[in-house]
């Protein structure tokens, strides 16, 4: 005798996917949040027994080390957080290796990467704001690219097996070039051969009412070994 | 179209409901388990970060999300996923281990759109059109992947279930 589909669905479900881990974020937001008792802890606490005690150099003793473990662990983040954008590998010639480039503005993470220029779109673009640019996406199809420059692969990274996909994200001026370029998904050794061959770069320029118009877009490169 | 973003709190509530069938949908594409639990995080996590404007439904830009990730990661990782093939992905209610093992790696065999479509419909709980929605493909089209996969795994199951 045979089962019939919801039968045999029921059967299936009995079989339950497994939970994964917590997102690592609740830790993070709770080191933030002890980091932040911390600093206020560190704030207060010496105002107080400045005022109730002005004298007395034992009591701001404790204190005093206090403020100094909350701005190491400030520091710490900083040093993380800088440590992305920094790209010193240099990129001498090589011939084996290849990197493959696309330019991929439809990528799910990339859309909406913060900027530091205004959100802009083909409305403020129109009403003759000073920032005349667009960002691919949605109606706004990415430009045609005239000359195409491929990155160095380079040596060191190669000799160290060093692989992996980098996202730059660009800026390419009102004559078809690319003016501005930001690291968005780092490889750091891979990083300055992925900006150096992407600054190369030249497109159509874009039109805007029949103006030129700077575009923003999310390029990927894929640096990948035989 | 319009485009939301979505609130922490809503990203939380997302993570909670749905991520064992997303990280099994991982897991169907990856056969890694600690590979498929970086993928739902890192998806996770551009979700929590803000930089995410989405189309449509929450649920199915993360369904797209995962296979778009965990598609490059397999790219990237291809030798390492290899040699792990550690993904156990299902939970068997006790006594039925065998049956559970017979199962999963029946879903193994089945191409990914077979099996992608399956994961959505038995465990994500959701329709054929909410299902193609999410795939990007039309809803005759689910329903009939869903027909062949469910077939096959009928067929591979049905001796050892009704023992």
């Amino acid at each position: 005798m045979d089962w019939s589909d919801d039968e045999f669905e029921a059967f299936l479900r009995q079989f339950r996917p497994r939970k994964p881990k917590a997102l690592p974020t609740h830790r993070r937001a709770v080191v933030a949040l002890a980091t932040a008792v911390v600093i206020v802890v560190a704030l207060v606490i010496p105002t107080r027994f400045a005022s109730k005690s002005p004298a007395a150099n034992d009591s701001t003793q404790t204190p005093a080390s206090t403020p100094s473990a909350a701005t190491n662990s400030g520091d710490g983040m900083s040093q993380r957080r800088n440590r992305v954008p920094e790209a010193n590998a240099t990129p001498p010639d090589a011939e084996k290796g290849t990197a493959m480039v696309s330019s991929s503005p439809t990528l799910s993470g990339l859309r909406g990467v913060k900027r530091p220029s205004p959100p802009s779109n083909a409305v403020t673009a129109a009403s003759g704001a000073v920032n005349r640019r667009l960002r691919v996406g949605g109606a706004v199809k990415p430009p045609i690219k005239l000359v195409d420059v491929k990155p160095v692969y380079p040596e060191d990274a190669r000799a160290a097996g060093i692989e992996g996909v980098i996202i730059l994200g660009i800026v390419i001026g009102e004559d078809g070039s690319v003016i501005e370029t930001r690291v968005l998904r780092s490889i750091p050794e891979l990083d300055q051969a992925a900006i150096d061959a992407v600054s190369q770069w030249q497109f159509k320029p874009t039109l805007l009412n029949g103006e030129p118009v700077e575009v923003e877009m999310a390029v990927t490169i894929n640096f990948t070994l035989p | 179209m319009s485009r939301t973003k979505v609130d922490r709190e809503h990203v939380r509530t997302l993570y909670e409901r749905h991520s064992p069938v997303l990280l099994a949908y991982a897991l169907s594409l990856l056969h890694d388990r600690a590979a498929s639990e970086d993928v739902l995080h890192q998806v996770f996590m551009r979700l929590l970060q803000g930089n995410v404007a989405i189309n449509g439904p929450p649920l199915h830009y993360l369904y797209r999300a995962i296979r778009n990730t965990s598609l490059n990661y397999r790219r990237e990782h291809s030798r390492e996923l290899e040699l792990a093939q550690n993904g156990h992905w299902l939970e068997s209610p006790p006594g039925m281990e065998e049956t559970g093992l017979a199962l999963q790696s029946a879903l193994a065999e089945l191409p990914d759109e077979q099996r992608e479509i399956m994961i959505l419909h038995v465990w994500g709980q959701m329709t054929f059109e909410e299902a193609a929605a999410a795939l990007d493909i039309s809803s005759n089209t689910a329903a009939s992947r869903y027909r062949y996969a469910l077939a096959k795994l009928k067929e591979r199951l049905q001796p050892l279930a009704k023992e």
